[in-house]
């Protein structure tokens, strides 16, 4: 009774396993554009992928979301908007990095520094300013106080010379040594 | 005379221009003590670019201007000799704008060393118009009779201690300024305080003259 006929195809059985999944595009590959030693760009450079300067760049650039080098035989006269910028050649010009900019020790940086975090490493050459509060996220407003309570500190401490005038330390006689 | 605890104390005289030495800088701790506290403060450095000290001030300054003076001065200096050397345009051009915020701290290092007395008048009469009241103005003279070629680099090790590198290896004659000529080369500064460092470096901090 269990003896297959021999004509019969045998049936085929479900198959229970999964679904292989359906292909998934593959991941993005990060976007890298580079200019390379022997080109000289004149204009604006702007777009959303990283981008690394070894030629010459006269103009402005601004990458969204992504970093900016300038490499060692870079030489850019240009202000860079971008999220990191790393500067191992030479730039004259602003720098605006919504994280940190940094200029490697074979950087030569003359402009101003505008991010949040700023590195300059050993040898490296920079001349202008580096502000840091600029780039500062705003923070919130500190919770008002619990009633009762008082802060101690005001919400926004006056600097010298404007609303309140610091104590200058009383000189010490005996550290004052004066045309010795 | 008090002579500030020094990790060096073997120092004398002649010794005082080693590269790599830390000392405790009571004029370091003295302008700072002023600014830490608060922060948001303008801080201008008229040395070269140290990224140390960049670290360090970030902490409690809104903005650093970094001038390089000196490495300017030396490459115009260049062509011409340092007595053609124009600080006038130099400081007009690399100095920040007058128009801007005033600063709060000028951090001058040993320029000073290496400036003639004209120049000191020049470079004074330019952080004079960056200050506002009771702005600080640390500067370090050699009280000794030589000092190295070129200035050094003061790196902040901490709210008062200062690591000074020199790579001179040779020497030049120290102009010797003392109190009374900076308050004549400068008159819109006054001496706040001073110290005199066992290596025979004497640290003062200036502040803007009061107007009475």
């Amino acid at each position: 009774m269990w003896k297959k006929k021999e004509n019969e195809l045998p049936t085929p059985e479900p198959d229970h396993r999964p679904e292989p999944p359906a292909p998934r595009p593959a991941p993005r590959r990060a976007e890298r554009a580079i200019i390379g030693p022997t080109l000289k760009i004149s204009g604006e450079i702007s777009g959303e992928e990283e981008l690394i300067v070894q030629g010459q760049v006269d103009g402005k650039i601004t990458v969204k979301g992504q970093g900016v080098t300038v490499g060692k035989s870079g030489k850019v006269k240009a202000d860079i908007h971008a999220r990191n910028i790393r500067v191992e050649g030479q730039v004259r010009g602003d720098l605006f990095g919504e994280q940190e900019v940094i200029i490697e020790t074979s950087g030569d940086v003359q402009g101003n520094l505008i991010a949040p975090s700023v590195r300059l490493e050993n040898g490296s050459r920079f001349k202008g300013s580096i502000d840091m509060e600029r780039a500062k996220q705003p923070t919130p407003p500190p919770a008002a106080p619990k009633p009762g309570t008082t802060n101690p500190m005001p919400a926004s401490p006056a600097r010298p010379g404007e609303n309140q005038k610091i104590q200058s330390p009383p000189p010490d006689p005996g550290q004052r040594n004066l045309g010795s | 005379m008090v002579v500030p605890r020094a990790q060096t104390d073997s120092l004398s005289g002649g010794q005082s221009h080693q590269d790599g030495l830390s000392h405790h800088s009571l004029a370091l701790k003295h302008a700072l003590r002023r600014f830490r506290a608060l922060g948001g403060y303008r801080v201008l450095d008229l040395g070269p670019a140290i990224g140390r000290n960049v670290q360090f001030l970030s902490s409690f300054i809104s903005k650093l201007f970094i001038a390089d003076l000196y490495g300017t001065i030396c490459k115009q200096a260049g062509r011409g000799g340092m007595d053609r050397v124009k600080l006038d345009q130099i400081l007009s051009r690399d100095l920040p704008p007058t128009s801007q915020n005033p600063i709060d701290l000028i951090l001058v290092w040993d320029l000073l060393n290496y400036l003639d007395r004209e120049q000191v008048t020049t470079l004074g009469r330019h952080l004079a118009g960056l200050c506002r009241r009771d702005s600080l103005v640390l500067a370090l003279l050699s009280t000794l009779p030589t000092i190295p070629e070129l200035p050094g680099r003061y790196l902040m090790l901490d709210p008062e201690t200062l690591r000074y590198e020199n790579s001179s290896k040779r020497e030049r004659r120290s102009p010797g300024y003392k109190e009374p000529d900076l308050e004549k080369l400068m008159p819109a500064f006054e001496v706040e305080t001073s110290y005199l460092l066992r290596s025979g470096i004497q640290e003062y901090v200036l502040t803007t003259r009061s107007l009475v």
